[in-house]
C-alpha cells in the first residue's frame, strides 16, 4: 500500500510536470511582427519566421518564412496565423515590433497590451512606426543579408550607435503609454529604393498612445537626442554655417560630438504659463570643414556661427514637436513633481503647445582636425 | 518503511574466534602430540611444514609460503652451528608454552622450534616481506612536488609520514578488524593539533565494527561513515604521503591499511575534495584561479545539462536572440525530447569510461578515439543526438573529471541525473528544487560530527575557494576545534 502511495505521489509529480512542457524545437518562432490596418478597418498581422536548414557542419542557411492574416482583434489575428502553422507560433522570441502608420495613428495600445500581459513575452521588442505598410517592409530581405530575419533589428540598432535612434523597447515606453505629462517616440522606418531595402527616417512623435503624424527628421535626431540626454557610441552633427559660398559643399561643416551635458529645466511662467530652458553644452571637434584649412583666428567666428545653426535646428525641433504636441522631453512630469499645485491649474493637453522652450547651445571646440 | 523487511527465519551461525583472543592451549611435553595439535588446528594445510632436525628430537614448524628461507638461515641456523644446537643461547628469540599462540605466529609468518620432553617452545621472525617499489600514485599525479606514493606496505607508509613529521607527538595507533582477516589499521594523528574528541570518537567507532573481513579502504568507511547513504564521499581518499602529512598538520587523523595503498582522512570538508598538492606548489595566484576553476566545474558538472534541458524544454525565452538560428538549427531534426538524447549521451560517454578503465593503455587510448571521434560524430549525422547536446555532456564528463578526488568525481556524474530528469519534468523550478536539495543535504552531513559544509566564513575562505599566501593562513580551520588554533608560536592575528 505504501509502495502505491509512494509511487502515485511521484507519478503525479513526474507526470504534471511533463504536461507543462513546451519544446523548443516544435515552437515557430516569430522574430518581427507588422501591425497594419486595412481599409475595411480589420487588423493585419504579419510575422516573419526563420527556418534553419539542419547540417552536421555547423546551422545552415536560413530560409525565411511569412505569414499574414487579418483578424478584428490582434488575438484574433494571431490565432489565424497559428492555424496554417505546422506547430504552434510562439512570439516569446520577438525582435521588433512595426506599426503601420495609419494604424499607429489611431492607437498602438490594443496591440502592445498582450505583451505586457504574458509573462513568457519578452519586453525588450523594438517598436517601430513604418511610413506606410509595415507588412511591406517586413517583407523586405535582402540577399546580400546572412540572416535576413535580422535585417531590420540591425537597421535600428546601428542608428543607437551613430545617435539617430535610442534604445526603446516595450518596457521603455510603458509608463509613457498612457501617463500624462510625458510622450514618447519611436524608430520610423521608411521602404526605399522601389521596396528593396528599408531605411531609417527619423523618429515618430506620439502622443498618448498614438502617432502624431509628425516626425523628427533624421537630420534633426542627433541633437534632439542629445538634448534628451542620449548619446550613442559616437554623433556627428552636419550644419550649414554659411551662405552663398560656392560650391555648396563648402558652406557645410561636420561635427564631431565629444562630451555632452544637458540640462532641462522647467518652471512656472506668466507670460507663456511654462517656461523651459535647455541648456546644451557640446565639446566637439571638427571632423570636416571643406574650405580647407580652419585657422585659429577664425575659430571664435566659426563657433558663433555653429551655434547659431544648432540653435535653429533645435528651435526646428522644437516647435515640430509642440505642433504634435508630443511632450517628448517630459516637460510636464517635471513640473509634476517640482510644482504639483500648480499643475493642477494646466491643462496639458492644451497648454503644452503654448509653453515656451528655449535651447542654449554651447559650443566647445576642442579640436580643429586629427593632428590640431 | 516495508522495504527493508527481515526475514524470520535466520540461519544460525558458530561464533568465530579472534586469533588474538584465543583461549590459551597449554602445550605438552611431547613433542608430537604438540606437532599434532598445531596440525588439527590448521586444518591440515599443506604448507605447514615440519622439519625434524637430526636425532628426531627437535622440530622447526613454519608456513613454507609466508617465510623466507634466507632469514630462517640467517637468525636460526647459523646461531644454533655457533651455539652448538643450544636453543637457549640465540639471542633475537621469543618463549611461550601456548599452543594457541604459536598457531597465531605460524599465520604470522614467525617459525615454531620445539624441542621434545620441554613444554616451552621458541619463536622466530622469518617472515617474508613482499612489497611494492615507492612510486607515484596514478589517480593523483602532480606536476611539482614529491613523488612518492603510498604502497601496500603499512609499515613503510608508517615509515613515509613518520620521516615527514619528525616529532614525538605524531601518534601512531594500531588496531585490528576483522574476526577472520584480522586486518591491520593504524590510526595516525599529531597529539596536541588533532582535538582529543574526534579521536575519541573514531576510536570507538573502529572498535564497533564487527565483521568475519576488511576488505578495502572504501568498505571500512562505510562502516564508519556518518551518513552512509549519501552521495557525497565523507572520507577524503589518498595515495600520497604529502597530502596526508599537510592535513595531519591541520588536526586531521589519517587512516592507514595494511596491504591497502590508500589512506582515509577524516574530518573533511566538502571543499577538501577541491584541493591539490599541486595548489600549495604553485604561486597563491595560480592556485586559486584553479580552485575557482574546479568549484566552477562542480556547478557545471551538475547543473549544465539540466540546465540545457530547461532551456530548450521549457524556456526557450532565455535564448539569447544571435542564438537562437543555431540552436534551432541543430536541434529542429531531432527525433527524441532532450531528455532521452542526454541519457542517451551519458550512457555513450559512461561506457567509452568504463571500458577505457580496464583496457591495457595502448587499447585503452584507442577506444577514446574510437568512442570519443567515431560515436561522437556519427550519433550527430545519425540524427540522434543534437550536436549541441554532444557538446554540453562532453563538457559535464569533463568537468567532473577536474576534480582531484576520484570517488567525489563519481558522485558528481551520478548527481547529475536527478537533476536531469528534475529539469525535464519542472523545468528552471526542478533544478532549483534538486540543488536546494543537495544544499540542504550537504548542509546536514557530517564527517566524524564535524559538519561538512562548514567553512563558509570569511577566516577559512582563505584555503578553500581561493588560496591566500601561506603567511595570511595563520590559523588552522575553525570547524576542527583544534586545541592549536594558530599555526605557529607567534599568536599575531593582525591580518585576520
Amino acid at each position: 500500500m505504501k509502495k502505491l502511495i509512494i509511487i502515485l505521489i511521484s507519478c503525479i509529480l513526474l507526470l504534471s510536470g511533463c504536461w507543462d512542457t513546451r519544446e523548443f524545437k516544435e515552437v515557430k518562432l516569430g522574430i518581427t511582427a507588422a501591425y497594419d490596418m486595412t481599409e475595411d478597418g480589420v487588423y493585419k498581422n504579419t510575422i516573419l519566421i526563420p527556418n534553419v536548414q539542419n547540417s552536421a557542419q555547423g546551422p545552415g542557411k536560413e530560409s525565411t518564412q511569412f505569414l499574414t492574416a487579418t483578424g478584428n482583434t490582434p488575438s484574433e489575428a494571431r490565432t489565424n496565423i497559428d492555424r496554417r502553422l505546422s506547430s504552434t507560433y510562439s512570439p516569446a522570441q520577438l525582435d521588433v515590433l512595426l506599426f503601420g502608420s495609419n494604424l499607429a495613428k489611431q492607437d498602438i495600445y490594443p496591440y502592445v497590451d498582450a505583451y505586457y500581459r504574458d509573462p513568457r513575452m519578452h519586453l525588450d521588442v523594438v517598436p517601430a512606426v513604418v511610413k506606410g505598410s509595415a507588412e511591406q517592409a517586413l517583407k523586405v530581405v535582402p540577399k546580400s543579408e546572412l540572416r535576413p530575419s535580422e535585417y531590420i533589428e540591425g537597421i535600428l540598432d546601428s542608428e543607437v550607435d551613430t545617435t539617430n535612434s535610442f534604445e526603446s523597447s516595450l518596457q521603455a515606453i510603458g509608463s509613457e503609454l498612457y501617463e500624462e505629462g510625458e510622450d514618447f517616440a519611436l524608430p520610423l522606418l521608411q521602404v526605399g529604393d522601389g521596396g528593396k531595402t528599408v531605411s531609417y527616417d527619423g523618429l515618430a512623435l506620439f502622443h498618448k498612445s498614438s502617432y502624431t503624424g509628425k516626425d523628427i527628421a533624421f537630420e534633426h535626431t542627433t541633437l534632439f537626442l542629445l538634448m534628451k540626454k542620449q548619446k550613442g557610441k559616437v554623433a556627428r552633427i552636419t550644419a550649414k554655417i554659411f551662405d552663398g559660398k560656392n560650391p555648396e559643399p563648402v558652406n557645410y561643416t561636420t561635427i564631431n560630438i565629444e562630451d555632452f551635458s544637458s540640462k532641462i529645466k522647467s518652471r512656472p511662467d506668466k507670460q507663456n504659463k511654462v517656461r523651459t530652458d535647455i541648456k546644451l553644452d557640446l565639446t566637439v571637434m571638427i571632423q570636416e570643414y571643406p574650405q580647407d584649412h580652419l585657422s585659429l583666428n577664425e575659430l571664435p567666428k566659426v563657433k558663433k556661427k555653429l551655434e547659431q545653426a544648432l540653435t535653429d535646428q533645435a528651435n526646428e525641433t522644437i516647435s515640430t514637436i509642440q505642433e504634435a504636441n508630443s511632450d517628448v522631453f517630459g516637460i510636464g512630469r517635471s513640473i509634476y513633481g517640482h510644482y504639483p499645485s500648480y499643475w493642477k491649474k494646466l491643462d496639458w493637453e492644451k497648454d503644452f503647445k503654448e509653453i515656451e522652450i528655449v535651447p542654449h547651445i554651447n559650443v566647445n571646440i576642442r579640436s580643429r582636425g586629427i593632428f590640431r | 518503511m516495508g522495504f527493508f523487511k527481515q526475514k524470520k527465519n535466520q540461519p544460525v551461525q558458530e561464533k568465530v574466534i579472534r586469533e588474538d583472543k584465543m583461549p590459551p592451549h597449554q602445550s605438552t611435553a611431547s613433542l608430537e602430540k604438540n606437532i599434532q595439535y598445531m596440525k588439527e588446528e590448521l586444518r591440515n594445510s599443506t604448507d605447514l611444514k615440519i622439519r625434524l632436525l637430526p636425532g628426531n628430537k627437535q622440530a622447526l614448524v613454519y608456513l613454507d609460503d609466508i617465510t623466507d628461507p634466507d632469514k630462517m638461515q640467517r637468525y636460526i641456523f647459523e646461531p644454533l652451528l655457533k651455539t652448538d644446537g643450544d636453543i637457549k643461547k640465540i639471542k633475537d628469540r621469543e618463549e611461550n608454552d601456548d599452543l594457541n599462540k604459536a598457531v597465531s605466529s605460524l599465520l604470522a609468518g614467525k617459525a615454531v622450534y620445539m624441542i621434545e620432553g620441554n613444554a616451552t617452545f621458541y619463536l622466530f621472525n622469518v617472515q617474508q616481506n613482499v612489497t611494492r617499489a615507492i612510486t607515484e600514485p596514478v589517480n593523483e599525479k602532480v606536476i611539482k612536488g614529491s613523488h612518492d606514493g603510498f604502497n601496500e606496505d603499512i609499515k613503510q607508509n608508517i615509515n613515509l609520514i613518520r620521516r615527514r613529521i619528525q616529532h614525538r607527538s605524531l601518534t601512531i595507533k594500531k588496531l585490528t578488524v576483522g574476526d577472520y582477516t584480522e586486518s591491520e589499521i593504524a590510526l595516525v594523528y599529531v597529539e596536541g593539533i588533532v582535538n582529543p574528541g574526534v579521536v575519541k570518537e573514531l576510536e570507538k567507532r573502529v572498535k564497533n565494527i564487527s565483521n568475519d573481513s576488511l576488505l578495502s579502504a572504501g568498505a571500512f568507511s562505510e562502516y564508519i561513515e556518518d551518513r552512509t547513504y549519501s552521495i557525497f564521499p565523507q572520507f577524503l581518499s589518498t595515495e600520497r604521503p604529502d597530502k596526508t602529512v599537510s592535513q595531519l598538520m591541520e588536526g586531521r587523523i589519517a587512516i592507514l591499511f595494511a596491504n591497502n595503498p590508500t589512506c582515509l582522512i577524516a574530518p573533511v570538508t566538502f571543499y577538501a575534495f577541491y584541493q591539490s598538492p599541486d595548489d600549495y606548489n604553485t604561486r597563491w595566484l595560480v592556485a586559486t584561479y584553479l580552485r575557482f576553476i574546479r568549484l566552477f566545474s562542480f556547478i557545471l558538472a551538475i547543473t549544465l545539462p539540466s540546465f540545457y534541458i530547461a532551456v530548450v524544454g521549457f524556456h526557450f525565452e532565455v535564448i539569447p536572440e544571435a542564438l537562437i538560428s543555431p540552436v534551432l538549427g541543430s536541434i529542429r531534426d531531432i527525433a527524441y525530447p532532450p531528455i532521452v538524447e542526454a541519457i542517451l549521451m551519458v550512457i555513450v560517454i559512461e561506457l567509452i569510461r568504463e571500458s577505457g578503465i580496464r583496457l591495457p593503455s595502448p587499447i585503452g587510448s584507442t577506444i577514446g578515439i574510437v568512442g570519443g571521434l567515431v560515436i561522437g560524430d556519427a550519433i550527430v549525422t545519425a540524427g540522434l543526438v543534437s550536436n549541441l547536446m554532444v557538446i554540453v555532456i562532453a563538457l559535464t564528463s569533463l568537468a567532473s573529471f577536474v576534480v582531484p578526488s576520484n570517488e567525489m568525481s563519481d558522485s558528481l556524474r551520478i548527481l547529475t541525473f536527478p537533476l536531469i530528469i528534475l529539469s525535464s519534468v519542472l523545468g528552471f523550478i526542478g533544478i532549483a528544487f534538486g540543488l536546494l536539495m543537495v544544499l540542504i543535504h550537504l548542509c546536514r552531513v557530517e564527517s566524524l560530527g564535524l559538519s561538512y559544509f562548514t567553512p563558509i566564513q570569511f577566516r577559512d575562505l582563505k584555503d578553500t575557494i581561493i588560496r591566500v599566501p601561506q603567511f595570511l593562513m595563520k590559523r588552522r580551520p575553525e570547524q576542527l576545534a583544534s586545541p592549536r588554533p594558530y599555526k605557529s608560536n607567534e599568536l599575531s592575528d593582525e591580518n585576520d
